[in-house]
């Protein structure tokens, strides 16, 4: 395996198993979207669940839409806080998400 | 991968659709992490290591070398986002500029300077740092605590 490999293989490792070399990260944030980008991001993510629930064995794959189907409950459980204001055009969503300490 | 494509493609977009967002992301490093790591990450000889100490200072293994570095608390961010270490021997720094480093490194007499955008490891960070504000540092002895700001904004002509 090459070095790459190696360094991706030990971050599908970490992710599955709740990111334990990140514990204490944190990451906060305010990001004033416009609804168009928001309106893409639901589609994908409902696109990547729809694959997870449709592709029959979990194991099976590691990469690609299916595994991120099936991270998005993986990566809601890191959210701490989540708000969203609407304004005209614009969603603004405030978030701190962070790994357990 | 869809949701990451779509960020992905927003980031190289200039993050056209996004106004004045702000996030700060602290990520501790952790001494037993980083061991684990470094062996992992292209570009690093085997055999280094690197201890982490208080006040930004990184004992640095090689073989039978060792060195001592004192991390610089910010990193320069323009024109490239350069992290910079001092060197505490002046013969260590004397040595070291007699290396031949890989593109992105260079020593400016007791300074070692990286630049991230030139670091193999880092290059699926490329469309992030125009939007770095801040990459700071600070330590205790095993661990290493990297905070980053990031200011989002269209570009000037969409302003």
């Amino acid at each position: 395996m090459t070095d790459k490999g190696r360094l991706l293989a030990w971050a599908r490792d970490q992710w599955t198993r709740g990111l334990p070399a990140f514990e204490g990260a944190r990451i906060s944030g305010t990001l004033p979207l416009e609804v168009s980008l928001v309106n893409e991001l639901l589609d994908a993510a409902l696109a990547d669940m729809a694959e997870a629930r449709d592709t029959p064995s979990p194991d099976a794959t590691t990469e690609g839409q299916a595994q991120v189907g099936r991270d998005l409950p993986r990566l809601a459980r890191m959210v701490r806080r989540l708000r969203v204001q609407a304004d005209a055009g614009v969603i603004t969503v405030e978030f701190e998400v962070g790994s357990a300490e | 991968m869809r949701v990451a494509e779509v960020v992905r493609a927003e980031l190289q977009g200039e993050c056209r659709r996004v106004r004045d967002g702000r996030v700060l992301a602290v990520f501790p490093i952790r001494q037993d992490v980083l061991d684990e790591l470094l062996p992992l990450t292209p570009g690093v000889p085997d055999g280094l290591s690197l201890r982490i100490e208080a006040d930004r200072s990184l004992e640095v293994r090689y073989g039978p070398l060792h060195a001592r570095l004192r991390l610089h608390p910010t990193a320069v961010l323009s024109p490239a986002p350069v992290v910079s270490f001092e060197v505490a021997s002046q013969l260590v720094a004397w040595g070291l500029r007699r290396v031949r480093w890989p593109a992105g490194i260079r020593i400016d007499g007791r300074h070692l300077h990286v630049d991230l955008a030139a670091m193999p490891a880092l290059a699926a960070l490329a469309p992030v740092w125009p939007h770095v504000e801040q990459l700071a540092f600070d330590s205790e002895s095993g661990r290493l605590d990297v905070q980053v700001a990031l200011v989002i904004q269209p570009p000037v002509e969409d302003a």
